[in-house]
């Protein structure tokens, strides 16, 4: 299974070229873009939604999203892996509420990054995004595992779960302001975590 | 706030979880395209993204390679690679079939008349089914007992009109005439509206160019169900609707 993960690495060369293919609407490279992360993306959406019928279904809308969308995505506001998997998260979490009846409140995209005017200032951080997210879920497991099992069940409910901070602290009955320094606190360890498992100074 | 201020928000925002304040100023340096914020954002969108990798991976079903491929037009799916009974993009084929069931089926939207409809349909598509050998799937699920058929449109001006096949267990199966043929960028969704419930999609699908459309929701279908509905939404589609139902078909008396 880890040989799945590893396949879905792609160099920032290999990257560019099959963005470039995708926006002359190469089919063949959507074929490709799916058998690099369409594991990944079937597993994250079937972890959120539970349930193999729906996850086929929101796969499908993900790499129809991103066939559609790729003309306006920039390689350099983000890796190619991170608009990926941060598309499928979103499509798992906006149906995860919406058959809960809640309101969606993911709204997190790329789109939200510094356009094309800006682009080169940060090309170092967007090459450090692409890395973290190419590596394998060993290393990713091994980071959240240095957390404390509190720190580690938020970060899973928020990211999983598509939880707020007030649902978490409900769920757990914790205070809100606990849940928040614990949330952070997280956040800013797994951040080093990975960054030191990849060789990434911060 | 500095940017370094912000810069624990960064994560919080990646993972959906950025409120208040803080996430409307760190919205003001994006929109301003801040770079250290911007660069901040994007790495967090990493690590956030790395989380992925928690999850226990599994191989998707081969045919969904091929559901993909579909979706944009490049690879037709067989009948015999669909998910349990079948798929939509492989009715694809046997939407030609169809084509005259669904006339058929438009003409007639009297409440007493459903089941002679059904069973004319079914002889119908047998008569299809042995001429293109593709449509057995659906034969089988309009064969269920408890498929109930749900007409629509009758008696509007200038309609969308069809049937929509519901069978608890097996899912929605929506035949429609009279669909304006959309501009790119947008495209027909469905959904199944659950009795006080918000709207849970039931997948995209586009008009052919006459107007027909042959579009299927596999899956077990919510004892709630109180309607299917369908609206027009952007190419990717919505997680819910943003326009006006082109028409809403009630399901009588639930699933």
């Amino acid at each position: 299974m880890l040989l799945l993960i590893l396949s879905a690495i792609l160099g920032p060369d290999e990257s560019r070229r099959l963005i470039e293919r995708l926006r002359a609407r190469d089919a063949a490279a959507l074929g490709e873009l799916y058998d690099r992360y369409g594991p990944v993306v079937y597993s994250i959406i079937l972890r959120i939604a539970r349930d193999r019928g729906t996850s086929e279904d929101l796969t499908q809308e993900v790499f129809l999203r991103v066939w559609n969308r790729i003309p306006t995505f920039d390689v350099e506001r983000g890796g190619l892996s991170t608009w990926v998997l941060t598309i499928a998260r979103n499509a798992a979490i906006d149906f995860l509420r919406s058959r809960g009846g809640k309101q969606s409140r993911m709204s997190i995209s790329l789109d939200a990054l510094a356009p094309d005017g800006r682009q080169k200032q940060f090309s170092g951080g967007n090459a450090e995004t692409e890395l973290q997210v190419s590596m394998d879920g060993k290393k990713v497991r091994a980071a959240m595992e240095k957390l404390e099992p509190k720190q580690r069940q938020l970060l899973e409910l928020a990211y999983f779960d598509g939880m707020s901070q007030s649902e978490m602290a409900e769920k757990l009955e914790l205070p809100l302001g606990t849940v928040k320094t614990w949330v952070r606190s997280a956040l800013r360890q797994l951040r080093e975590n990975l960054q030191l498992s990849s060789g990434v100074n911060a | 706030m500095t940017c370094e201020e912000l810069r624990d928000e960064y994560e919080l925002y990646a993972l959906g979880l950025s409120e208040g304040p803080e996430r409307e100023e760190l919205a003001i340096h994006l929109e301003r395209r801040c770079p250290q914020c911007s660069a901040g954002v994007a790495t967090a969108l990493g690590t956030v993204a790395a989380m992925a990798l928690l999850a226990d991976l599994e191989a998707p079903p081969a045919r969904l390679r091929r559901r993909v491929m579909a979706s944009v037009g490049v690879e037709p799916v067989s009948v015999q690679e669909g998910r349990s009974w079948f798929s939509w993009p492989m009715l694809i084929p046997a939407a030609f079939a169809l084509g005259a069931l669904m006339l058929w089926v438009e003409s007639r939207n009297k409440l007493s008349e459903k089941q002679a409809e059904l069973a004319q349909a079914r002889s119908q598509i047998q008569q299809q089914a042995t001429e293109l050998g593709q449509l057995r799937p659906v034969l089988a699920f309009l064969n269920q007992p408890d498929t109930k058929l749900v007409n629509f449109g009758a008696g509007a001006p200038a309609p969308p009109k069809g049937s929509i096949l519901v069978n608890p267990r097996d899912g929605v199966l929506l035949m429609a005439s009279n669909l304006p043929v959309l501009p790119a960028g947008q495209i027909y969704q469905m959904w199944l509206i659950p009795k006080g419930g918000a709207p849970q999609s039931a997948g995209l699908f586009r008009a052919l160019a006459n107007g027909t459309a042959l579009h299927a929701r596999p899956g077990a279908v919510g004892a709630d169900t109180a309607a299917v509905a369908v609206t027009v939404e952007p190419e990717a589609g919505s997680a819910a609707p943003t326009t006006t139902p082109i028409f809403v078909a009630p399901v009588a008396s639930g699933i």
